[in-house]
């Protein structure tokens, strides 16, 4: 460990480190453009400038390493020229556009010059005007805002390991630009945008919808592949304007993918149900949510009178507390423990970038969470098991909760026709719905409350801001109405109660609750003991 | 042999020298290499160097043999030796004409250089508009290889070296070393931050050092005469000889190579035939464009290293530009400023969004289109770059401007109250 002093404080650390993450580490602010802690330093921005003892000038200190007995300053009357020096000429070509601009409310470029910047401009000359870009599918470049910190630039080269963007020209003439031949459609090319520290690099499908002071924002996991990564949902008045990740270094770091974070685009592309319906000859008729629970609650009473003939069939892009509830309900109501996820090797290879940011194949988010929650060892041999029991016959009634809008393998939907009584929980119509005695209108992870594990055995936790479309039940309301109506007294009120629930019951949960797993997760210990050191 | 006034151009003035290998090997070179691989360690060539005191000729006058003794010894790494031909500064034309009239001194230079530092590959980085260069260098590559001094094995001695001629694509900012490495290695040309230096790690992430032409064509002077006898030429500090390129208005521009410490003014008046048509002298940049312009009344200085930094001015490059009293101070600057708004690479913020900015306020002024304040502004700006900066750069485009604006704001007032160029005729 070494000693160094900065601003008249002791600091200790570790040797090695860049003086910028050492000063920013104790809650000092270093102004800066260039420097990303995921990235390579360049330098080339020069406003984190401090004042080190015995150094002949300001140093960078993104590119200063901290030594021990280093005396370092970070308020000086040099610091604070250096900065306002930097930000003047940032500014000169700027065309302060604020009152348009994406960015503004989130602007590094307006919190620094407003902090530490100078009140007026010296330049009286005409500013450069360069053109906006299109780079691709889903970037724009508003080439006058740029500030040349090529973060986006190395960001490319270095975490999504494909050179789509570089520099060309020279000296003030120097732009931002798709490499000759190329895109910029990298699976991880949505990430340059919220690391421009200015209202450079924008979301096409962003730009001009709101103002971010309007978002609210909520942090939650991303259900689109088993990554798991950590994300923020912005909204207004009910509606996600975007999604951005949120850095969790045990997980996802400062990543998230284009599939995550334009995922909410293809749920607000559908007829989302909204209706319970029961089915009637031919014809599917719109009911209460009531109707719905008492006519499944007198169908499945039929049957639960042998042990197993009423199954469940669990989708793993539920929650663990969804599953759970599912799980518990046909235990206590309908005397069955035919309850499985539908486990399947995933058709397409991880994509695993350089700095090791990984996309699933495996694209339900919560398939270790399904394992866990119904006990099976070998689950793709459980699953099996439940569906030659519906071949058999033995097995009379399902529930299937799906909630999602991946296809049903037809050898499933054959399966499924020949169930007596079949009730599917879903958010759209769909080829399974058709064949559906009663059809339940469910939400999805977005607008829902409780825990993923992903397959780092990271338990994480879902929230939201969003109010799913009315009508609209989560998983555990509606295995609690069905639960009721067959005359059980169900204890859950909230997937919080159903965790509570789950704590007591696997060991692997012990002593957790949805506040102790905080904002970064615990990852299940190997040795079933909660590994409460990281995160 | 204090006395001597020529080392690296003592070939080339001689009649008849064409700079072949032959010419060159009857002048006595390619004795040095013979010497250095045969008889001396690495460790005493580094020693030998130090003990002369050369200083780097490309502008920075950083210590060579000091320079040399950075490179790790116990680098596992391979080692790159890079001849720094990539000559930009304005008013510098001398190591041009040491690769075309004499390239195997630089090339015997190169090979010692690289023995010295456990280097088997080194490289020429030229700049791309010396095509011609380029083609002289090659050739005299392919006669040193002929003849056994580039190679497997060179002599006998169990050293293997080979040099390539990497040509620049046409940027000042590749003269810097980092930038030059970054070049050489496939990159845009945008320098390093430092440290790390490149003795440590430079080229390809090896150790790597970077000399320029002329330093590296006074080491075959050094190894066969001894350091010492190299450190006797010229003044303290200030060892050797120095070329000269001498351009603007004087009777006899060209290149001259005089021991370190020759006066400016003995320069002008008496070898360069003094300023032309008799006219007055009116300032003198002493050695390249980047540093510091000095005033008539200043030229009696001597031209070595710290003489210089005592009249605030800089040695560099030794690019002497002289102008007389025809010439508009801050047209002069307009022009300097113009070259430097165009070669910033743009990297970091201060130089990339400064010197465009100097260059339009010089502008206004030499237009008539400014006002007192803009010349104190002009040299803030100036203040602001300097010092802030990845590479020298910043320091290389404000020096000129501080240096004409102290020394020359008369002028600069005079236009901001004619409203025009008062040498517009």
């Amino acid at each position: 460990m070494i000693k160094l002093t900065i601003d008249g404080k002791e600091v200790t650390t570790e040797p090695g480190r860049k003086l910028i993450d050492v000063i920013t580490e104790i809650g000092t602010e270093i102004p800066h453009y260039c420097y990303h802690k995921a990235l390579s330093v360049t330098g080339s921005c020069r406003l984190c400038m401090v004042e080190v003892e015995n150094a002949p000038k300001p140093l960078i200190a993104c590119n200063t390493i901290a030594n021990d007995g280093m005396v370092v300053y970070t308020d000086t009357e040099n610091v604070r020229k250096a900065r306002q020096v930097v930000l003047e000429f940032l500014l000169l070509h700027h065309p302060l556009d604020c009152p348009v601009c994406d960015k503004a409310g989130e602007c590094l470029l307006q919190d620094f010059s407003f902090k530490y910047g100078n009140g007026e401009s010296r330049f009286t000359e005409p500013k450069r005007v360069p053109p906006f870009k299109d780079l691709g599918p889903n970037i724009m470049l508003a080439t006058t805002r740029c500030i040349m910190c090529t973060r986006c630039v190395r960001f490319m080269k270095e975490i999504a390991g494909e050179d789509q963007l570089t520099v060309v020209d020279r000296g003030s003439k120097n732009q931002i630009a798709v490499v000759e031949g190329k895109k910029l459609d990298h699976p991880l090319a949505g990430n340059v945008v919220d690391i421009c520290p200015v209202g450079c690099l924008l979301d096409k499908k962003f730009i001009h919808r709101t103002r971010v002071w309007h978002l609210e924002k909520t942090n939650t996991v991303c259900g689109e592949c088993s990554a798991g990564c950590n994300i923020y949902v912005e909204s207004h008045n009910n509606e996600i304007f975007r999604i951005t990740p949120k850095i969790n270094m045990f997980v996802n770091g400062f990543w998230i993918c284009d599939y995550g974070r334009y995922s909410n685009e293809k749920y607000n592309d559908v007829d989302r149900l909204t209706k319970p319906k029961i089915r009637e000859g031919n014809e599917q008729k719109a009911v209460t949510i009531e109707e719905a629970a008492t006519a499944i609650a007198n169908n499945f009473s039929k049957y639960m009178k042998t042990k197993n003939a009423v199954a469940a069939i669990v989708s793993p892009g539920s929650t663990n507390e969804d599953a759970f509830a599912v799980k518990e309900s046909m235990r206590i109501a309908c005397n069955s423990e035919a309850v499985t996820g539908l486990f399947a090797e995933p058709e397409i290879k991880d994509e695993v970038f350089p700095t090791g940011f990984t996309i699933k194949g495996d694209k339900y988010p919560n398939q270790e969470g399904l394992k866990l929650v119904f006990g099976l060892s070998v689950p793709d041999i459980d699953a099996e098991s439940v569906l030659n029991e519906i071949e058999s016959g033995k097995i009379k009634a399902v529930y299937y909760v799906k909630n999602d809008l991946k296809e049903v393998p037809q050898r499933i939907l054959d399966l499924l026709e020949k169930v007596e009584f079949l009730v599917v929980e879903d958010i759209v119509e769909s080829p399974l719905t058709e064949i559906a005695n009663v059809i339940l209108p469910g939400k999805i992870y977005l607008e829902n409350y409780g825990t993923f594990i992903n397959y780092q055995k990271k338990l994480q936790r879902l929230q939201t801001d969003l109010k799913a479309p009315s009508g609209t039940k989560s998983t555990w309301e509606i295995a609690k109405m069905i639960a009721e109506r067959m005359g059980q007294k169900i204890q859950w009120n909230s997937a919080n109660d159903l965790f509570l629930m789950m704590a007591k019951h696997y060991s692997d949960l012990e002593g957790l609750s949805h506040f102790k797993l905080g904002d970064s997760g615990k990852t299940l210990g190997v040795d079933n003991k909660v590994n409460g050191t990281d995160g | 042999m204090a006395d001597i006034q020529r080392i690296v151009m003592a070939n080339i003035v001689k009649d008849g020298y064409t700079g072949s290998i032959d010419d060159y090997r009857k002048e006595g070179g390619y004795t040095a290499i013979r010497k250095v691989l045969l008889e001396m360690k690495p460790d005493e060539v580094i020693e030998e160097v130090k003990t002369s005191g050369v200083r780097g000729r490309g502008g920075a006058g950083f210590p060579m043999g000091i320079k040399w003794g950075f490179v790790p010894k116990d680098s596992p790494k391979p080692r790159y030796f890079l001849n720094n031909a990539d000559e930009g500064e304005p008013g510098t034309f001398k190591d041009r004409a040491l690769m075309t009239h004499d390239p195997h001194m630089v090339l015997e230079g190169q090979i010692i250089g690289s023995f010295a530092i456990g280097c088997n590959v080194s490289y020429i980085y030229i700049r791309g508009e010396f095509y011609h260069e380029a083609k002289i260098l090659e050739r005299a590559i392919k006669e040193a290889e002929d003849a056994g001094f580039l190679g497997d094995n060179i002599l006998g001695s169990g050293f293997n070296h080979r040099i390539y001629v990497h040509r620049g694509a046409g940027s000042y900012v590749c003269g810097e070393e980092t930038g030059l490495i970054e070049s050489l290695e496939g990159k845009r040309g945008w320098p390093r931050n430092k440290p790390p230096f490149p003795a440590i790690e430079g080229a390809f992430g090896c150790p790597t050092i970077v000399n320029n032409v002329e330093t590296i064509a006074n080491v075959p002077f050094i190894i066969n005469n001894g350091g010492a006898a190299f450190a006797a030429i010229g003044v303290e500090k200030g060892t050797g000889t120095k070329i000269y390129g001498i351009s603007g208005h004087v009777n006899k521009p060209g290149l001259y190579e005089f021991q370190m410490g020759i006066t400016l003014k003995e320069l002008i008046y008496e070898h360069a035939g003094g300023v032309r048509d008799d006219k007055k002298l009116k300032a003198v940049i002493p050695g390249g464009v980047s540093m510091p312009v000095l005033r008539a009344d200043e030229i009696d200085v001597q031209m070595d290293f710290d003489s210089l930094v005592k009249v605030g001015s800089h040695l560099g490059s030794g690019g002497v530009i002289v102008m007389d009293e025809t010439v508009c101070m801050v047209d002069a600057l307009l022009n300097l400023s113009v070259f430097y708004a165009h070669e910033s690479c743009g990297q970091c913020t201060p130089c990339r969004e400064g010197m465009p900015w100097m260059k339009m306020i010089v502008d206004r002024i030499e237009h008539g289109n400014a006002s007192e304040e803009d010349i104190d502004l002009l040299y803030d700006v100036a203040c602001n770059i300097e010092g802030r900066t990845i590479c020298a750069m910043g320091e290389a485009g404000a020096w000129p401007v501080k240096a004409f604006v102290t020394k020359f704001r008369e002028e600069f007032v005079e236009h901001v109250k004619l409203g025009r160029c008062p040498y517009n005729k």
